[in-house]
């Protein structure tokens, strides 16, 4: 009876790792951690990785267990695995919440707008972003662009009120005003991310150097 | 070369790569459980006495040192240079808020011993046993002022303006040594939210718990006077979640929500409240009956450490030197290390799946410890003892409060690797 429970125990944690290979491949190809296919993928992912663990654990428990415990024995305290089931359930929704904190991310370069003129045509080995500053709003919202380590990045930017855009981590700050877009070209040298913000603080968008 | 704008620079951390997240946060969480299931089946971590630290006499030249920087760092902020060039920002915020961890992990309750409050207290010669002396709220006042604290750093406008940080610092000052006078010097201990931050991270100190682990199974102060931790675990929630709402509030996404929604600082404001609430409440309903404050302890800190790493590294050295600028010296000295991105990202999943592991073992064990104690009532004579519980009931009580973990560890992950 025990090491059919606890045979059963294992092989349900070996059939659970169907689903979590199924969260990890979504996510892996997933553009977007908001979308809801990709939520869905965390939370199968972090639901059966977190079961495979435990029908694991009780499995082999079950197996080296020399008295009898929890199951089939004479002396059969019951009420606490259930009772632990139970709670196990009320942690879903603090799950479900705390996978909704993830804020968003897309590693896909997000549709460029259309380039100001200052900034000319870009050759084929520039990166290049546009962002403009409307009544206090970035447009497009704030996105994260991808850049290669190295590789010269042209940056439109234009504004409707006098503002001062500053690149973090190159520390580049130039004065723009309003019907004058400008553009700011230099060569992303340092790896990380960095913001680029019309002081004080409105982030434009993000620049991630790799 | 362009003065920063913001105070204190921000992470430019890599997001995490994905990949790295994922295998390493799964085998992990599977590890830990086998761990504690296979090989930890009785309760190993005894509470320990901890040792004092031996400091050769050179406390007092210490706490000396510390009140004197204290009181020069928060002049300095009110009648010295308004602009960035002045270092309070960056001892306030990186020096005393971030580096107190590590330190603390290290050398234990450092903050304790120097806390130039306390120094300030005793050179006053205000009454130690308080004018009212009694137990109050326990430790919700520092809960308090910590969600004041991580408000002022994260939310409030202006937060990098020296004038603005001086005032603050001596308005808590002045508060915390009106409410020690009436409560006694031992209101430090649980009213100053730097004194509770410091000495739950330096239960993890190896140097003052010589086994490793038992201060963590120690018990936790102020538990016992009729309050139960629920708040320590509010003070851990609120550390935990501050954390995380600094690393959601970097992203693109909540930036566009902002300047779209309008009124930065409400939104935020309502943001961290709920973070931190939510935290609290998914650890009182997700533990039971079960002391969680302890095993919360190394998944802060390590996501603390995680999170704030290259933040340290970058900007604490900074703030000496516009320290030492002010002073006339180094002018041309500048601290432009551009730590590797690969190495960082390994140091942060490090660190979070440690804390991890920690908190799960410190939770295991304190279960199988409180299993271990009989449950039923001793009378003598009476055979009613109930015998210590089986193994598999208490890991079916534990399961809940391991899921939140689990829970806490990927959320961690992947705030790192979004931002």
């Amino acid at each position: 009876m025990k090491t059919w429970t606890g045979l059963l125990l294992l092989v349900a944690s070996v059939v659970l790792v169907v689903p979590a290979l199924f969260g990890l491949t979504v996510l892996m190809s997933a553009t977007s951690l908001v979308t809801f296919s990709s939520m869905f993928a965390a939370f199968v992912l972090v639901v059966s990785s977190a079961s495979i663990a435990i029908f694991a654990q009780l499995g082999v428990l079950t197996l080296i267990q020399r008295e009898p415990v929890g199951f089939g024995g004479p002396v059969v305290p019951t009420p606490a695995p259930s009772s632990g089931g139970r709670r196990a359930l009320r942690t879903v929704p603090f799950l479900l919440a705390a996978l909704a904190l993830l804020p968003g991310c897309t590693s896909a370069p997000a549709a460029q707008a259309a380039t100001p003129a200052a900034c000319g045509s870009a050759s084929p080995d520039q990166v290049v972003a546009t962002a403009a500053l409307e009544d206090g709003k970035a447009v497009p919202a704030p996105r994260r662009v991808s850049v290669p380590l190295g590789s010269q990045v042209r940056l439109g930017v234009s504004v409707d009120v006098a503002a001062r855009i500053h690149v973090h981590g190159y520390d580049l700050e130039y004065p723009v005003r309003p019907g004058e877009p400008m553009c700011i070209v230099f060569v992303a040298a340092r790896a990380g991310l960095f913001d680029v913000e019309a002081h004080p603080d409105t982030l434009l968008l993000q620049l991630e150097v790799k | 070369m362009t003065v920063l704008a913001h105070g204190v620079g921000g992470s430019s951390d890599l997001p995490l790569p994905l990949d790295l997240v994922l295998q390493a946060g799964a085998a992990t969480v599977v590890l830990s459980f086998l761990i504690s299931a296979v090989w930890w089946r009785k309760p190993r971590l005894a509470a320990g006495v901890p040792r004092t630290v031996r400091t050769a006499g050179w406390l007092p030249v210490l706490r000396g040192f510390v009140l004197l920087l204290a009181l020069y760092l928060g002049g300095n902020a009110l009648a010295g240079p308004a602009g960035p060039e002045n270092p309070a920002a960056h001892a306030l915020f990186v020096w005393l808020w971030v580096g107190l961890v590590p330190v603390s992990v290290v050398f234990g309750p450092v903050w304790r011993a120097v806390n130039p409050l306390r120094t300030l207290f005793r050179m006053l010669r205000l009454p130690a046993a308080g004018l009212r002396p009694g137990a109050g709220l326990g430790v919700w006042p520092g809960v308090c002022w910590l969600l004041a604290f991580v408000w002022f750093e994260l939310v409030a406008p202006g937060h990098a303006d020296p004038r603005l940080i001086g005032w603050c610092l001596a308005g808590y000052a002045v508060a915390q040594l009106g409410m020690a006078a009436l409560r006694g010097e031992e209101w430090f201990a649980r009213g100053d939210c730097f004194e509770v931050y410091s000495s739950l991270a330096g239960r993890l100190s190896p140097v003052r718990w010589r086994r490793p682990l038992s201060g963590l199974a120690a018990p936790l102060p102020h538990s016992s006077a009729g309050l139960p931790s629920a708040g320590l675990a509010a003070f851990v929630a609120v550390w935990w979640g501050s954390t995380v709402f600094d690393s959601a509030s970097g992203s693109p996404w909540w930036a566009g929500f902002v300047q779209r929604a309008g009124h930065p600082a409400v939104w935020a404001t309502m943001a961290l409240v709920a973070l931190c609430l939510g935290v609290w409440v998914a650890v009182r309903k997700t533990a039971g009956d079960l002391d969680v404050a302890a095993s919360l302890i190394p998944i802060a800190v390590g996501y603390t450490l995680a999170h704030y790493l290259s933040l340290l590294i970058v900007e604490a050295p900074r703030g000496v030197l516009l320290l030492t600028r002010q002073w006339g010296l180094g002018e041309g000295v500048s601290w432009n290390v551009v730590p590797v991105p690969a190495a960082i990202a390994g140091a942060q999943v490090a660190l979070i799946l440690v804390g991890h592991v920690l908190g799960v073992i410190v939770a295991h064990d304190a279960a199988l410890a409180g299993a271990a104690r009989p449950v039923g009532v001793r009378r003598a004579g009476a055979v009613t003892e109930a015998g210590p519980k089986p193994v598999l009931a208490t890991l079916a009580e534990e399961f809940p409060l391991v899921l939140f973990m689990i829970g806490c560890t990927w959320a961690g992950l992947f705030l790192l690797f979004v931002r």
